[in-house]
């Protein structure tokens, strides 16, 4: 009985929140052992309230335990699977009660709280737009991490970790008071991740995280305060073309990474720090009514490094001129190239970045030119400060009806410049556009950088390019109500919410003398969402529910600006974006068999988006603002969890849907030289699919349990991936001179050409093996020790692309030229844990 | 009951002591990486190598080499161990030079065809370099041998082909590439792709045009004192395009080329144009110091983007006259041929420049003339208009202005006609009006650089620049 109890508060300190992102190999770790015992938790559950049971009360376990959610978290995240096909944006997350989807990109950073699971293991999740009793909710979920110091059981845990990904150790380990007697509870964490070199190359991670928490209980209030952060410096991997993944022979192939003096060297490294800082306040006003608030503070130094040069050849290794592919018509320049990238990997001159020529460039500069970097490493840095207020009350109006209601404040900068990281010796660095300088020859006031810094030389970690703010605030209140009776459930629910921003540039650009410096216009925008959803009872054991919702969004301050690094211009007619979504479900749950089936159809309008990338023919950066976009998603999802006994049960979890374009929105290009601005042109995007996610995904699950053995087998199956496209080549104005068979002047290779680069790709479909074992032994003192040992991909499958994007360039006499660059899954891989309790 | 608890007790304190050394050994692990994490990767600069050349030695010249592939016709492969040492003298470090490496000996020079861009930042001038030719292509250009690769775009040589066969030795010295002072008459083909110097050469349009047009490669012409020209190539990819040409004398460095029968040279950067600013050799100048100039204006260089009216302009060379325009559609521009400010006079409408207060009374007993210069707008095909659509009064009476028709078909488009009217009275408070016919002014024209000079002894009453 002792033991089993101790199973119990191990596995409830175990159960994962659902985001999956916050630490995916611990969740599936931590899965298969939760899977195994999902019915025991349901059983005992019934046991301790037996007699007592409602149905009420059951349907709400059985919609809380999803299998399908809960499962595709983690399980599916290895296949960058998005659930429904949603933005990040639509899936909001809390910690304390307080929101933390930043305001600029709409996204919770989970490498805030990166490597203090023990931390954030406890979340309230909430199924897509069900009720909740901290937040009005989103389509895509939401998930409240409790961090209160009271709420961690007492004792520690000391975790070490290994594994054979980006980083190959982690160790972690935090102590929890519980909440004494006097009303003080503490709780504190330490935490680490480490590689100098993780599986792919040039990929290195180094982490440490803390984490502070007190809480105080005074008759009926909790006050608490919890302090973490999660520094991090970490390499990048990029994405490379197929031709390189070939000649290499690697379809982890990293094109980041050089050698400088004869040690690795990663271009892109990423720095983050994000302290954060959450003063909550619990009052339980009476027995029906508790009031929670919260204020969180967070400053995140995010800065990613990049190479950067200046009338210099490109440096990047996998650069389309430096591919056997560009000689085809040569046949000797096309071998030895190949034999370059083949046989030459070893010294790696020309597959990775020759960090020493680049040296050796600057150094003669300093010679026998004028001393300013022909090459350097900028640091791309995009910080930002947030405030966040949420208040929300929870009250029992009835004994069948719940109301909650909250309002909640959020104040955002965001700071975006770059700053001098690497001179690589150079002297200085001449803080001018480089792609203007090629199309305004001679012209000294268009190619500066900051008018009021003429010329101006930059050195170590002075801002240079560009230096601007956004201010973004936003206030919110909403309500929600639900109802609870033998044969209906339902609930509705209402927000109003008023959000406004504003660009302040530090600079005045060049190319936008009159809209780039000082306080741009202030854009404001007045949303409001509607919600409801019904269950009806059809027993104790099968529920049919269905969920609608109409909201609109205002449009993220990221998206909006035609080119917010140099000017403060916009398109005039900004709309907030209008989001439909229903589904209908069918849950059921039999002694032995439980789950869910679901239709959704979600809808988007008016959506914006921007698209940044280097235009070919014109030599310069280019934004592409796509105004009024449409999307469809909708499928069906099904969750099935079947217990032979006690030991064995199977899972089956699948998802088939459309996630696609729904119309041809409008395209608006501008050149970040300023040679162009403004160009509108329609867009063909209608019913492409989105990329980026598989569209039908699958896996089966076989758990074993016995005697605190774990034991599970994943069978995976993935396919409907699709490339994400590219909008200039579905531009009209590009294919002018194409002319379909049959017409005069048909010239089959345009045609063919046309036909390419307008077709989209679809990822091949397959399957994939995962395994997992784990054990517990407890100890007598309440101790206990713990391994599980997480193998994925286990047929060691090294061809799965889980991503690729087109390039926007286009050549129509060679339209192979720019091919998609793709992402792969890593082949067999690892994850070991030990934990020890104490 | 007693065993057992003496048992149970041992074990629990068997417990703790193995619970204990786990705790510390989890500790310990943890502390170790903290101390591991908190070690900082630095990079250390690579040392910088003189680059040492350590093949064989030259056995090949360049002006040898030349002369045995003398009579090819398409590119041909080099099938012979050949090694040339040779100086880096021209390159794209302006981006004047395009994909082109620009190489001599003491012999002469060749140019190399290299498929990468900014070969400056490794090749630089000066630099001294070997090449092993075999493996490499002859290739004949505009009638000149260049080494080259075959079956490939414009005959370059792919970039990682180009550092197979091409080896620096030491670091560049911009000394090591000395020009050699020639001069315009007595070019010859020994001096074809080497550096040279030209001493008291002008160009012909200096001060008066940019280096090159915007849209396309542009020639300027070089002169020296004697009459001799020469075609001065500029790209406009060149960071010096827009530059004006420099006036006056001064010397020029650059590559000499020749393309077919054309002599050509090709400046590196604009640091090539030196000392510039020296009166004009020979006599055939533009700017005779025997004609005295009473009166000049060419509307200044103020920013005119705004395109004012002659009442708004404050930009006029001349303070102290006074400028006015009755009709209010005249406007003070530029374009991007004519990028220094002057006067629009738009089609159709009638446009007025009245200039008061002019004092010419200096110049009494000397014939005066008044020079002033005229462009149609003649862009579209079919275009074409008489130039006498302005017309001159002065002190109230009306010149005699020539006709001359000018047309897009005879490539009159943006041609600027100079045209001279004789006997200007030498007067204190002198009146001048232009007029823009609305009748006559069917395409629009261009007024700049208006004077008032003694007459040269021959006076050509219109003229094309």
């Amino acid at each position: 009985m002792k033991q089993k109890l101790w199973l119990w508060i191990f596995l409830l300190c175990s159960l994962p929140a659902f985001a999956q992102e916050v630490d995916e190999r611990e969740r599936m770790v931590e899965s298969f052992q939760m899977t195994a015992t999902i019915d025991e938790i349901q059983r005992a559950m019934e046991d301790d309230d037996a007699g007592g049971l409602s149905q009420d009360v059951s349907a709400m376990v059985i919609f809380s335990n999803d299998i399908f959610l809960k499962n595709a978290g983690y399980q599916f995240s290895q296949f960058r699977y998005r659930i429904r096909g949603y933005q990040s944006r639509f899936e909001e997350r809390y910690i304390n009660g307080v929101n933390f989807n930043d305001q600029i990109r709409g996204m919770f950073n989970y490498s805030a709280v990166g490597a203090l699971n023990d931390m954030t293991r406890n979340g309230d999740a909430v199924n897509y737009f069900a009720p909740s009793t901290y937040s009005f909710g989103s389509i895509g979920g939401s998930e409240n991490i409790n961090m209160r110091a009271g709420n961690y059981t007492r004792g520690g845990k000391a975790t070490i970790s290994l594994t054979n990904r980006n980083y190959y150790a982690r160790s972690m380990v935090s102590y929890s008071t519980g909440m004494q007697d006097n009303g003080w509870a503490v709780s504190a964490s330490l935490g680490g991740r480490y590689s100098h070199e993780g599986n792919i190359e040039g990929v290195f991670y180094r982490n440490i995280a803390y984490a502070l928490g007190i809480e105080k209980e005074v008759n009926n209030h909790r006050i608490s305060f919890m302090t973490f952060g999660s520094p991090v410096e970490r390499g990048q991997q990029g994405s490379s073309l197929q031709e390189v993944y070939d000649l290499v022979d690697n379809n982890l192939y990293n094109p980041n990474w050089g050698y400088q003096n004869g040690k690795k060297r990663n271009a892109r490294v990423v720095k983050s720090y994000d302290p954060t800082g959450i003063l909550s306040h619990v009052w339980k006003i009476n027995e029906f009514t508790t009031l929670t608030t919260g204020v969180g503070v967070h400053y995140n130094r995010y800065g990613g490094t990049a190479l950067n040069w200046y009338n210099g050849p490109d440096p990047r290794p996998d650069y389309y001129r430096y591919l056997p592919s560009y000689y085809q018509e040569n046949q000797t320049a096309f071998d030895y190239y190949t034999y370059l990238w083949e046989k030459q990997c070893g010294k790696d001159r020309v597959s990775q970045i020759n960090w020493d020529k680049m040296w050796e460039a600057n150094h003669i500069n300093n010679m026998e030119g004028n001393g300013s970097a022909i090459y350097m490493v900028e640091e791309r840095r995009r910080d930002l400060f947030e405030t966040a207020i949420n208040s929300t009350l929870n009250t029992e109006l009835s004994e069948r009806v719940k109301l909650t209601a909250g309002i909640g404040f959020k104040n955002s900068l965001s700071k975006q410049f770059k700053t001098v990281d690497d001179l690589l010796g150079a002297q200085y660095l001449l803080d001018t556009d480089k792609f203007a300088e090629r199309d305004f020859p001679g012209d000294r006031q268009t190619v500066q950088n900051d008018l009021q810094r003429p010329d101006r030389k930059v050195y170590k970690d002075d801002v240079f390019g560009y230096d601007f703010r956004f201010r973004v605030n936003s206030a919110d209140i909403w309500f929600q109500q639900e109802h609870s009776y033998r044969h209906i459930d339902f609930y509705f629910g209402s927000k109003l919410k008023y959000t406004e921003f504003q660009r302040e540039g530090k600079m005045q650009n060049g190319r936008y003398p009159d809209n780039s410096l000082g306080k741009g216009k202030k854009h404001r925008f007045t949303d409001y969402a509607l919600k409801g959803g019904l269950t009806y009872k059809v027993s104790g054991r099968h529920f049919i529910t269905g969920n609608i919702s109409y909201q609109t969004a205002a449009p993220l301050v990221d998206n909006v600006y035609i080119s917010p690094r140099i000017t403060d211009e916009a398109p005039d007619n900004i709309n907030s974006m209008q989001v439909f979504s229903a589904d209908i479900n069918y849950v059921f749950s039999l002694p032995n068999l439980a789950g869910r089936v679901t239709v959704f159809n979600t809808n988007f309008y008016d959506d914006m988006m921007r698209i940044s990338y280097y235009h070919d023919s014109e030599r310069t950066f280019v934004n592409h603002q796509l105004l009024d976009v449409n999307k469809v998603h909708r499928g069906i999802e099904v969750g099935v969890n079947y217990k032979l006994n006690d030991t064995w049960n199977f899972d089956l979890i699948g998802s088939t849907a459309e996630y696609y374009y729904g119309n041809n929105p409008e395209g608006v290009i501008s050149y970040e030289n300023g040679k162009e601005s403004g160009m509108a042109e329609k867009v063909y995007l209608d019913d492409y699919y989105l990329g980026g996610t598989p569209q039908t995904m699958g896996t089966l699950g076989i758990n074993f349990f016995r005697n605190y053995w774990f034991l599970n087998l994943n069978i995976n199956g993935f396919g409907r991936n699709y490339v994400e496209i590219s909008p200039l080549r579905r531009l009209a104005s590009n294919y002018v001179g194409v002319v379909p068979p049959g017409a005069n002047g048909f010239d089959e290779k345009l045609y063919n050409a046309y036909r390419t680069l307008t077709d989209q790709e679809k990822f091949k479909g397959g399957y994939t093996l995962d395994f997992g074992i784990g054990k517990i032994w407890y100890l007598p003192n309440r101790n206990s020790i713990n391994f599980n040992l997480a193998v994925n991909n286990l047929l060691n499958k090294k061809d799965i692309r889980t991503g690729g994007y087109e390039q926007a360039r286009i050549n129509l006499d060679y339209s192979d030229r720019f091919a998609s660059r793709y992402f792969y899954m890593q082949g067999i891989n690892c994850f070991f844990n030990m934990s020890y309790r104490f | 009951m007693q065993l057992s608890n003496i048992k149970n007790k041992n074990m629990k304190r068997a417990d703790k002591l193995f619970a204990h050394r786990m705790a510390r050994r989890f500790l310990g692990l943890v502390v170790a990486m903290t101390v591991l994490l908190s070690c900082e990767r630095d990079f250390q600069a690579p040392p910088l190598t003189e680059p040492a050349y350590t093949g064989p030695e030259a056995n090949m010249t360049i002006a040898k080499l030349k002369s045995l592939y003398a009579t090819i016709t398409d590119p041909t492969l080099i099938d012979v161990d050949y090694t040339i040492k040779a100086t880096v003298v021209g390159n794209d470090v302006s981006g004047n030079i395009f994909k082109q490496l620009y190489i001599q000996d003491e012999t002469g020079g060749i140019n190399m065809g290299v498929d990468q861009n900014s070969i400056f930042t490794e090749f630089r001038e000066g630099q001294e370099i070997y090449v092993q030719l075999k493996g490499l292509y002859m290739v004949m250009y505009g009638e000149q041998l260049q080494i080259g690769y075959g079956q490939t775009n414009a005959n370059r040589i792919p970039w990682e082909i180009f550092n197979f066969y091409v080896q620096k030795n030491k670091w560049p010295k911009a000394e090591n590439a000395v020009p050699r002072t020639v001069k315009l008459s007595e070019l010859d083909e020994t001096m074809v792709n080497t550096l040279v110097k030209l001493e008291n050469v002008y160009f012909v349009d200096g001060g008066k045009l940019p280096f090159s047009a915007s849209d396309a490669t542009t020639n300027r012409l070089l002169k020296d004192g004697d009459g001799n020209s020469i075609i001065v190539r500029n790209s406009n990819y060149a960071s010096f395009a827009a530059d004006m040409l420099p006036e006056g004398g001064g010397t020029l460095v650059a590559v000499l080329s020749k393309f077919r029968a054309d002599w050509q040279l090709l400046i590196r950067s604009i640091d090539d144009c030196r000392n510039f600013g020296q009166p004009i050799p020979g006599g055939t100048t533009p700017v005779d110091p025997d004609i005295k100039t009473y009166y000049t204006e060419t509307f200044g260089t103020a920013d005119v983007a705004a395109r004012p009216l002659i009442a708004d302009y404050t930009g006029f060379d001349n303070k102290s006259v006074k400028y006015s325009d009755a009709s209010g559609s005249v406007s003070v521009r530029t374009t991007n041929t004519f990028n220094t400010p002057h006067l629009w006079f738009p089609s159709g409408k009638d446009g007025y420049l009245t200039i008061e207060g002019i004092d010419t009374s200096e110049g009494t007993g000397e014939t005066l003339t008044l020079n002033y210069e005229l462009t149609a707008n003649l862009f579209d095909a079919g275009s074409e208009m008489n130039l006498n659509a302005m017309a001159v009064t002065v002190d109230g009476k009306a010149m005699d202005v020539p006709s001359q028709v000018v047309s897009n078909a005879n490539g009159d488009n943006n041609k600027v006609y100079s045209i001279s009217l004789k006997g200007i009275p030498a007067k204190k408070d002198l009146k001048i009006e232009f007029h823009g016919k609305a009748a006559d002014n069917t395409m629009g024209l261009r007024l700049d650089n208006i004077s008032i000079t003694t007459a040269k002894d021959e006076v050509i009453v219109i003229k094309p620049k």
